[in-house]
């Protein structure tokens, strides 16, 4: 039973409450019923009711959950050719009498069967792209400043807030981090003082300096709205600029130490 | 100057020119020993991905640098490109170009319209950027390879060294991308988000385009309102954000997308060409068809280690039907024998790092 509710779980979440699945099986019984070539029938009507028979059955549904990779089997929807049969059915019907009835009927069944790309959802932040890297300009800005001020052979630490952690790996390889992406994964079973001081609502700098020097961490990047407990500058931090809503700022002893040694001690 | 000219002319090489003339390869020409350039391109393009894979992981048994599989790779894909050319002229093949002169207005109107979505979609490809929480990890390994000359070496969310991840390092995507930076010049993320959407959006239409020539043989005028209803469905295909059409057109860099929208379809091709094999329509052997889902299957491990339980699913399925329907269960067998480079990969991604200390004790390095 746990497998046939988590089918029909999985079919609801990926077919929002099952229009596009039920599109699909009246798009398959058109092409049944118009009889295209045999060996056209044979592929994807044959095909997609074994296909479907085999991803919605509970057996295969709870060892491929509990034994391959638990969270994934949805990717099996992928397997149905929902869209070719789909548009079949669409040219089969715009081609015949009153294709202008036919199509404005198409149109609103897209409509209400259908969400829109683009302003649609999407599993992160969509934006205007405002560079070619497709990444926050702000935050190729600040990486950008940051290498400049590389020393040789430094081996270069930052500290980012948790929106921009997606990012900055994706802009520059040579900026370790102290913590990285993993820790906003739901399931990740670490944990990091670090990211705790960085992603809590009211940021105390003297905890920030206290991990940037065990971590040896040079830069950390706040957002300017954030509540600050106490002074930046009381603690050890210098402004180093300001990158659209981010500071960030340097962590003076660390900047000031002639190499970086590259080993990460470990967090406190 | 010279860095625009490296871009232009290194993704030339990437996207065109190597898949044009290694499709020669694989090209099954028609009547007169016409070639269509579109499946010219098809066939090359999974030919490209696969061998970058099969390159890849023999490559891991020795070493992790970009460098060496980028230059294995290139080698055997030029290589591959001369033995393509070779056999366009030895079989002297003509190319078989649509005709726009004499299509009905409708029919053109249609296409237009088809060209027209298509063209929204690979502009708001180019617009607009959508944030995944993967690309962290799939771009940062194609970065750090292309910085750092070194695959699957650093952990790619914080940049230490990391213990291999059998897992996703059998799937060479990342690789890849990094192939492409080296070739062209480009940073990666430039590559993965601007560049590369633009040819496998193209790519995907192609090879849906292909399907629809077998639905609709014979009414070619059907053809563009096909083309036309499949780009709508995918542009209204939101429903939720595990549709392969939302994958497709806002996550289409990354290899599960290229996998859900590319090479997925690419399997409903061959098993159309099979199966019209199979009913006797179609008089030609089937042996190319075969090549071509081998390297499907291997373009399939590049891209997620999911189509290691995908692929053999769809096709153990299409051409058990096939077999069935015409009695004919050599085609099934010969199904089996294109999945042996995936049945490696399933066991190493079962069995983790076991097998490659057995490979490497086996193989050295």
């Amino acid at each position: 039973m746990d497998a046939v509710r988590g089918l029909v779980f999985m079919s609801d979440s990926y077919f929002a409450a099952g229009g596009g699945l039920v599109l699909f099986m009246i798009s398959l019984m058109f092409m049944y019923k118009r009889r295209p070539a045999e060996h056209v029938r044979l592929v994807f009507f044959t095909g997609s009711l074994l296909l479907l028979a085999v991803i919605f059955c509970p057996v295969l549904f709870h060892i491929f959950e509990n034994y391959v990779d638990r969270g994934t089997y949805w990717r099996l929807l992928w397997l149905l050719p929902v869209s070719p049969v789909m548009a079949y059915g669409a040219a089969e019907l715009l081609d015949g009498d009153k294709k202008a009835l036919t199509a404005v009927m198409l149109v609103l069944v897209l409509l209400a069967g259908g969400r829109f790309m683009y302003t649609g959802v999407t599993n992160g932040e969509r934006r205007l792209a405002e560079n070619p890297y497709q990444l926050p300009q702000e935050l190729v800005d600040m990486a950008d400043a940051m290498e400049g001020a590389r020393k040789t052979d430094e081996t270069l630490k930052a500290a980012f807030p948790p929106e921009l952690l997606v990012y900055i790996r994706q802009y520059d390889a040579d900026i370790i981090l102290p913590y990285g992406r993993e820790v906003l994964d739901p399931g990740w079973g670490g944990s990091s003082g670090f990211y705790q001081q960085m992603s809590s609502l009211t940021l105390d700098f003297d905890i920030l300096a206290d991990k940037c020097l065990y971590n040896d961490v040079r830069f950390i990047v706040v957002n300017s709205t954030k509540a600050q407990l106490n002074a930046p500058e009381d603690n050890g931090f210098e402004l180093f600029g300001t990158y659209g809503g981010y500071l960030v700022y340097e962590y003076i002893y660390v900047r000031d130490q002639s190499l970086m040694s590259g080993t990460v001690r470990g967090e406190r | 100057m010279l860095s625009v000219l490296r871009v232009f002319f290194g993704t030339l090489l990437i996207f065109s020119v190597f898949p044009l003339l290694s499709g020669m390869l694989l090209i099954r020409p028609g009547k007169d020993e016409r070639i269509r350039p579109g499946a010219l391109y098809v066939r090359g393009l999974f030919f490209m991905f696969g061998l970058f894979e099969a390159v890849t992981m023999v490559c891991f048994f020795f070493t992790r640098h970009l460098s060496v599989i980028a230059v294995s790779f290139t080698v055997i894909m030029v290589l591959s490109c001369i033995a393509g050319l070779v056999r366009y002229f030895m079989k002297g093949f003509m190319p078989e170009l649509p005709e726009a002169a004499g299509m009905e207005k409708s029919v053109l109107i249609s296409w237009v319209v088809f060209f027209v979505l298509l063209a929204l979609q690979l502009l708001m490809s180019l617009l607009f950027m959508t944030s995944d929480g993967d690309d962290a990890y799939f771009l940062g390994h194609a970065l750090l390879a292309d910085e750092k000359d070194l695959c699957f070496v650093f952990e790619p969310y914080t940049g230490v060294y990391s213990s291999a991840d059998y897992r996703h390092m059998l799937a060479a995507w990342p690789v890849f991308i990094a192939y492409v930076s080296r070739i062209n010049g480009l940073h990666t993320a430039i590559n993965a988000h601007t560049l590369m959407p633009l040819f496998l959006i193209s790519a995907s239409y192609l090879v849906y385009g292909f399907i629809g020539s077998h639905i609709f043989e014979g009414q070619k005028e059907k053809l563009p309102l096909f083309m036309t209803a499949l780009a709508l469905i995918n542009i209204f295909g939101n429903q939720s954000v595990y549709t392969a059409q939302t994958f497709f057109l806002t996550r289409t860099w990354q290899g599960k997308a290229v996998l859900a929208a590319l090479v997925i379809p690419a399997v409903f091709l061959a098993g159309l060409e099979l199966a019209k094999r199979a009913s006797g329509e179609d008089k030609t052997g089937s042996g190319g068809t075969y090549t071509f889902l081998l390297f499907v299957n291997l373009a399939g491990a590049m891209m997620s280690t999911m189509s290691l339980f995908l692929l053999p699913m769809a096709e153990a399925i299409l051409t058990g039907i096939i077999a069935i329907r015409y009695k004919k269960p050599g085609y099934f067998v010969y199904m089996l024998l294109t999945f042996l480079p995936l049945m490696y990969l399933l066991a190493v991604y079962m069995a983790g790092e076991g097998l490659e200390v057995m490979a490497r004790s086996i193989f050295g390095g």
